[in-house]
């Protein structure tokens, strides 16, 4: 069953560094996924994103946020504290998508109440594959919250 | 102490009692005392004697003379009186013939001859009776009357109740010279003042008539008394003697006592000297500060390192009370505590686990620990304190905490770092492994062979990375992340490991089996990751045949030792302690793939749970890898 039969799903890649940007990019796009992938480089902007502020106020509210750890400005701690503390987005499911493997790290997201946590292969083919999955999923397995 | 040990050895010559007994001031005295004594006895005596020849020459001349006058009375009364009336005429001449014997002496003319013929013997006293009124043929006599009698008529006249009498030496003897008076009695007044020649004719009775003299010889009785004298004096100076013998007998014996007494005492003494020399030198060469205090808390006896330690000089705190040495604030406080100890004195340690000061002479605070031992001596109770300066181990626990301090923050920017290469060196790393596949995917075939072989090169290097960085942290964590020891079966320990290596064992057709193995205390992931790098190895390894390994477990005790064999390649034997430094791999990348990180992780869990790894290796016939694990829990 596919919830988002009547329109693409929307995810919103929170990431900083260009090329894992372009990687990521390039893994959805390989996977052939109906998917709309935002992207805004660091946890400030993604705020303003998820509550639509300045020149986001025309973007739709992501499905699904693959949130990077370790970004300049705000990183992904923050903004996973201030999503849960937000009454109108602590619904949204947050998945954190990083090269950190450090034990506290996991062990902090996880308190914090992260949908997953996902560590980045450095292979391109495993990566590409962990997206297949991510995406089968989050939207296929999953009831996500209804839409308002 | 005594300070005569002339002699300690052996018993003194006897004589040399003597000459001490002589040399001591109480004895002579005493032994003059007594001499004096003895003198003074034997004066008495003499003084006695001669008192006694007095007196009792006294009392014989008193009988002598009451004898006569009795004789005279008695005469003139039944003789007299009675022949008067018969014609018998009585008077001094009755020896004359013209009486023709009828006549009878008067009674003083029988008293004389009486008195006379007494006087002829030999111990015989000398009468005369003389007076201031004689009859006419007496008359002469009595003009020729001596001094004495002059004196004893004036005398008695006087009191003729009492005697007169003097000691008189006559003739080369001595005598006494006993006077009375004669009184007129009633049977003689009628004669004496009828008598025709009668001197006074108003005689009444009691009136003094004259005077009876008795003279006694004293010389015989004075040599025998001289006699007695010398005999009394004879045992007395033997009684003195033998008294003077026991009493230097009894001295000298108390001498000799006494000087083994001393003997001892001072035997005993130099036994307790050189116990306390001994006491004094240990107390002295003592590392710590010692300082004895009794009761009252003044210091009795301190050693060089408490003065040093002080600073104060010996004669500067002998005597001081205790508190001296205690921080102002605390010497109230410290003297109960005092108090407290004498109530009840056991040892003790005072400062343990927290900082007590001591104050020097120049006011410096230090840190100290004391230890408090009471001393029972038959002075009283004392406390010996034992004082160790902490300052050098103050400094040292400073400098251990500053170096704690340094290593910890080390540990944690190692840490950091860590992490940095967790996070940041992969980050690029996967920028590269994505484009150079890209490349290889996008552009396979498009780009001539050499340009492929350089982009699966490329991505080779990038894997290797890949694998590198991910061993590095493992090796760093091993450290950071143990978990907390606790109970892990190594049975499920060996299936995890098993079960993770369970691609590369199905490829080569491998077998590993093990033995029962046990549960021991330790960090469960961390020894999954031991066993399976082990494992890992041996079945890496394994040459040109399918890999055989086999994992066992012995009991050794104290601790387990745990064997994984295999029947590989092996390992030279100059290899057995360098293969378990990080990055140190024997073999080319091409012949077995790897980052020489494996082993150096064995070892640091190994170590971090406090056991040894070693191997047992023979080239082409396998190598065993043994590790301990102490039973104890860690």
């Amino acid at each position: 069953m596919n919830i988002l039969v009547d329109r693409p799903a929307e995810v919103l890649l929170v990431e900083d560094n260009d090329n894992d940007v372009f990687i990521t990019r390039k893994g959805f796009e390989e996977a052939e996924l109906d998917v709309n992938l935002h992207h805004v480089e660091n946890g400030q902007e993604c705020m303003r994103f998820l509550r639509k502020e300045g020149r986001y106020v025309d973007v739709p509210t992501p499905d699904l946020i693959l949130l990077d750890l370790n970004m300049p400005v705000m990183d992904g701690r923050e903004v996973l504290t201030e999503i849960v503390r937000d009454g109108r987005l602590c619904e949204l499911p947050v998945v954190i998508l990083t090269t950190s493997c450090g034990k506290q790290d996991v062990h902090d997201m996880y308190k914090l109440r992260c949908s997953s946590y996902i560590f980045k292969p450095v292979d391109f083919t495993q990566f590409q594959r962990l997206i297949q999955q991510l995406t089968d999923y989050w939207f296929t397995v999953v009831v996500l919250p209804p839409e308002e | 102490m005594s300070t005569d040990i002339k002699n300690p050895k052996g018993k003194p010559a006897p004589w040399a009692g003597i000459v001490d007994l002589l040399l001591d001031r109480t004895v002579v005295l005493v032994g003059l005392v007594y001499i004096l004594i003895m003198v003074i006895l034997i004066w008495r005596q003499v003084q006695l004697e001669a008192r006694l020849v007095e007196s009792t020459a006294h009392s014989e001349a008193q009988r002598y003379s009451e004898a006569l006058t009795t004789f005279r009375t008695l005469y003139t009364r039944e003789v007299v009186e009675m022949l008067r009336h018969q014609d018998i005429v009585v008077t001094h001449d009755y020896d004359q013939e013209e009486y023709e014997g009828k006549a009878i002496p008067l009674p003083a003319t029988l008293s004389m001859l009486i008195g006379n013929e007494m006087a002829k013997k030999e111990l015989g006293g000398q009468t005369a009776l003389y007076s201031d009124y004689p009859f006419p043929w007496r008359e002469e006599e009595w003009k020729q009357r001596d001094q004495f009698a002059k004196d004893a008529w004036e005398a008695l006249t006087e009191n003729p109740d009492d005697s007169y009498q003097r000691f008189e030496n006559r003739n080369g003897r001595r005598w006494l010279r006993y006077a009375t008076a004669d009184r007129m009695r009633e049977s003689c007044v009628d004669c004496h003042n009828s008598h025709p020649e009668s001197p006074k004719i108003d005689w009444k009775e009691g009136d003094v008539r004259g005077v009876l003299e008795v003279s006694l010889p004293l010389d015989i009785a004075i040599a025998q008394t001289e006699l007695n004298l010398r005999e009394s004096i004879i045992d007395t100076l033997a009684i003195g003697g033998l008294g003077l013998v026991v009493f230097v007998t009894v001295i000298g014996r108390l001498r000799r006592v006494s000087w083994e007494l001393e003997r001892r005492v001072d035997k005993r003494t130099s036994q307790l000297a050189s116990a306390e020399q001994r006491f004094r030198t240990a107390v002295e060469a003592a590392a710590a500060a010692i300082i004895l205090v009794d009761r009252k808390g003044d210091i009795l006896l301190i050693n060089a390192e408490a003065e040093r330690l002080f600073g104060y000089s010996h004669d500067e705190l002998i005597g001081k009370e205790i508190e001296i040495l205690v921080p102002e604030a605390l010497r109230v406080h410290h003297r109960s505590l005092r108090d407290d100890f004498f109530e009840s004195p056991y040892p003790r340690e005072m400062g343990h686990g927290r900082d007590l000061l001591g104050v020097c002479k120049d006011g410096r605070e230090i840190p100290i620990e004391i230890g408090l031992s009471p001393i029972t001596t038959n002075e009283g109770l004392f406390v010996l304190s034992t004082i160790v300066d902490l300052t050098e181990r103050k400094q040292m626990e400073d400098e251990l905490r500053t170096l704690n301090t340094a290593l910890a923050e080390s540990n944690e920017e190692l840490q950091q770092f860590a992490y940095v290469a967790s996070h940041d060196l992969q980050t690029p790393l996967r920028s590269i492994a994505g484009f150079a596949q890209f490349l290889q995917k996008d552009y396979q075939g498009k780009l001539d062979d050499q340009a492929d072989d350089y982009i699966r090169r490329m991505v080779g290097g990038v894997k290797h990375m890949q694998t590198l960085i991910t061993d590095l942290l493992s090796y760093s964590r091993v450290e950071s992340q143990f978990a907390s020891s606790q109970s892990v079966d190594l049975k499920e320990v060996y299936d995890d490991a098993v079960e993770r290596l369970h691609a590369a064992i199905n490829d080569t057709n491998g077998v590993v089996a093990r033995d029962d193995l046990p549960t021991v205390a330790g960090d469960r992931s961390q020894l999954v990751q031991l066993m399976q790098n082990l494992i890992g190895n041996a079945v890496k390894y394994c040459g040109d045949h399918p890999p055989h390994v086999h994992v066992s477990a012995e009991d050794g005790g104290e601790e387990w030792t745990i064997a994984v064999r295999d029947y590989g390649i092996g390992i030279g034997e100059k290899y057995h302690e360098q293969i378990f430094e990080i990055f140190r791999r024997l073999h080319t990348d091409r012949e077995y793939p790897g980052t020489g990180i494996g082993l150096a992780i064995c070892r640091r869990i190994v170590h971090r749970h406090g056991g040894r790894i070693w191997l047992e290796s023979e080239s082409g016939r396998g190598t065993t890898f043994y590790f301990t694990i102490p039973k104890r829990a860690l």
